[in-house]
């Protein structure tokens, strides 16, 4: 469903949805203005993703570059019904991310969490990006899950700390990691089809 | 006979999460390029946007502000959209396509969502729409530059002046009267929520609400929609600074498909992504 979506956007719902203001939106139907506010709004965003997971300064402001690219060309793709904006655009951000260390065989370096809370600057307001609603469901999903696996999802996703890594760091056989991790991850995707708003919702029903 | 495919979809399932997590190997990703088919498509997507929720979530507290010579960067590479229309056999978006062929996402990109078209724009249509924009302004200078009665025209309304409009000029509106939730405030609160789903717009209005201090928390709306999803749609938060009639925008931070609810809860300044609902107090039920 989700990706049918994607597939074929909606050429009418595009020119009539009032949501499509989005900035994606704006710049699929070619708004020149839209680009700058885009990275205005996502900037900080992407840039905190890519020191994240890439320590060398360059290898992250030419992945942010990379992605915002990535992010124009992908634009059109875009549909507010599937995804929000935000999680659209990380998800773009995750495949170029994962791309660039497989290119670069870079090592997965994460940054210390103490090193990241220094770095943490005073944003500029257009920089803030509120918490999508998917965000707050796979936080929520992520609790459910055994210990291990947050805590390898965590170094995984978060950090993009490769499984070897987190094997040595967590004493638990390689194989084991690559496992919770991927089946970690299905359980968070098929919990965030679940709510615990559906009794709210068939009480109102 | 059942079990086989079942066991080969688990397989698919795993190689395709950990496609998402960038750790298959070289003999996992050569059979994870065998397997996979359009039919998978789907699952992958969810995946894919599970895990950018997922990262989402967690670096939530990690902004940072881009640096001022990255941003120009970007705003020059922005500036190569806009190509000469003479030069279009080099379309920036195809050198940018070069520079990654040996990328995997790139190539799983145009597998799953079909053939790319580039959204580059020409010189010649960056040009009409400046023309484009030019002649609104000069449009609407002509308009509404000598006349002060269309120069009030301008005025932003106010948000009961908008409700109205939508209830007069909009068909099929949803109109529900606020009643009590899982936390009923002590005194009795009335009005009611009119949402457009054509329009995706909406207002409260509220009658005796208690006033929140914006420092101590805030009203948070919440808008429940089964068909789009089981988790709510934030509809965002808001201030009530008097027990008189008060009117609030809807501001749904998502598309709304079908609404059967609308709730009020009481959360901390700013607002929350995730509702605990202990303070519930207002429920607004729509009757499918």
């Amino acid at each position: 469903m989700i990706t049918s979506i994607l597939l074929n956007p909606n050429p009418t719902l595009l020119e009539t949805d009032p949501l499509n203001d989005s900035v994606l939106c704006r710049i699929a139907a070619g708004d020149p203005t839209a680009v700058d506010e885009c990275v205005a709004l996502y900037g900080g965003l992407v840039w905190s993703l890519a020191r994240r997971w890439f320590k060398n300064s360059a290898d992250a402001e030419d992945l942010t570059q990379e992605v915002f690219v990535d992010v124009w060309q992908s634009a059109k793709r875009f549909d507010p019904g599937v995804a929000s904006e935000v999680v659209f655009i990380t998800m773009i951000a995750r495949r170029r991310m994962i791309d660039r260390l497989r290119r670069s065989s870079a090592k997965l370096d994460a940054v210390s969490v103490e090193a990241s809370a220094i770095e943490v600057m005073a944003s500029p307001s257009q920089d803030r990006v509120e918490l999508a609603d998917e965000a707050a469901k796979a936080a929520r999903c992520l609790e459910r899950l055994s210990k291990e696996q947050q805590k390898i999802l965590t170094m995984s996703v978060h950090q993009g700390d490769s499984h070897s890594l987190i094997s040595r760091a967590l004493g638990i056989p390689l194989g084991t990691v690559k496992s919770f991790a991927r089946r970690g991850l299905i359980q968070l995707r098929d919990c965030m089809k679940k709510s615990a708003w559906a009794q709210v919702s068939e009480t109102a029903s | 006979m059942s079990s086989l495919p079942n066991r080969d979809d688990q397989h698919m399932q795993e190689l395709m999460a950990g496609k998402v997590l960038g750790d298959l190997s070289k003999e996992e990703l050569q059979e994870f390029g065998e397997l996979f088919s359009a039919s998978n498509a789907n699952d992958l997507q969810e995946l894919e946007l599970a895990a950018a929720a997922l990262q989402l979530a967690l670096a939530d507290a990690l902004k940072q502000a881009m640096p001022d010579s990255l941003r120009q960067r970007i705003a020059d590479a922005s500036a190569s959209l806009f190509v000469p229309a003479s030069d279009e056999s080099v379309q920036f978006s195809q050198a940018r396509r070069a520079e990654s062929t040996d990328s995997e996402n790139s190539a799983l990109d145009d597998a799953n969502f079909g053939q790319r078209k580039s959204s580059r724009l020409t010189w010649r249509e960056g040009a009409a729409w400046l023309a484009v924009a030019a002649s609104l302004l000069f449009a609407a200078q002509l308009w509404f530059g000598s006349d002060p009665q269309k120069q009030r025209m301008t005025r932003v309304p106010t948000a009961t002046e908008s409700r109205l409009a939508l209830l007069n000029d909009s068909q099929n509106l949803i109109r529900v009267d606020w009643s009590n939730g899982k936390t009923p405030f002590e005194n009795s609160v009335t009005g009611d929520v009119v949402w457009s789903n054509a329009s995706q717009q909406g207002f409260m209005r509220f009658v005796g609400m208690p006033p929140n201090d914006p420092l101590q928390g805030q009203y948070q709306l919440w808008i429940i929609d089964p068909e789009r999803d089981a988790e709510p749609i934030d509809g965002g938060v808001f201030n009530i600074a008097s027990t008189g009639e008060v009117v609030v925008p809807i501001q749904a931070k998502l598309k709304v498909l079908k609404v059967a609810a609308f709730a009020i809860t009481i959360e901390q300044p700013g607002g929350v992504v995730v509702s605990t609902q202990d303070r519930l107090p207002l429920l607004a039920q729509v009757l499918n």
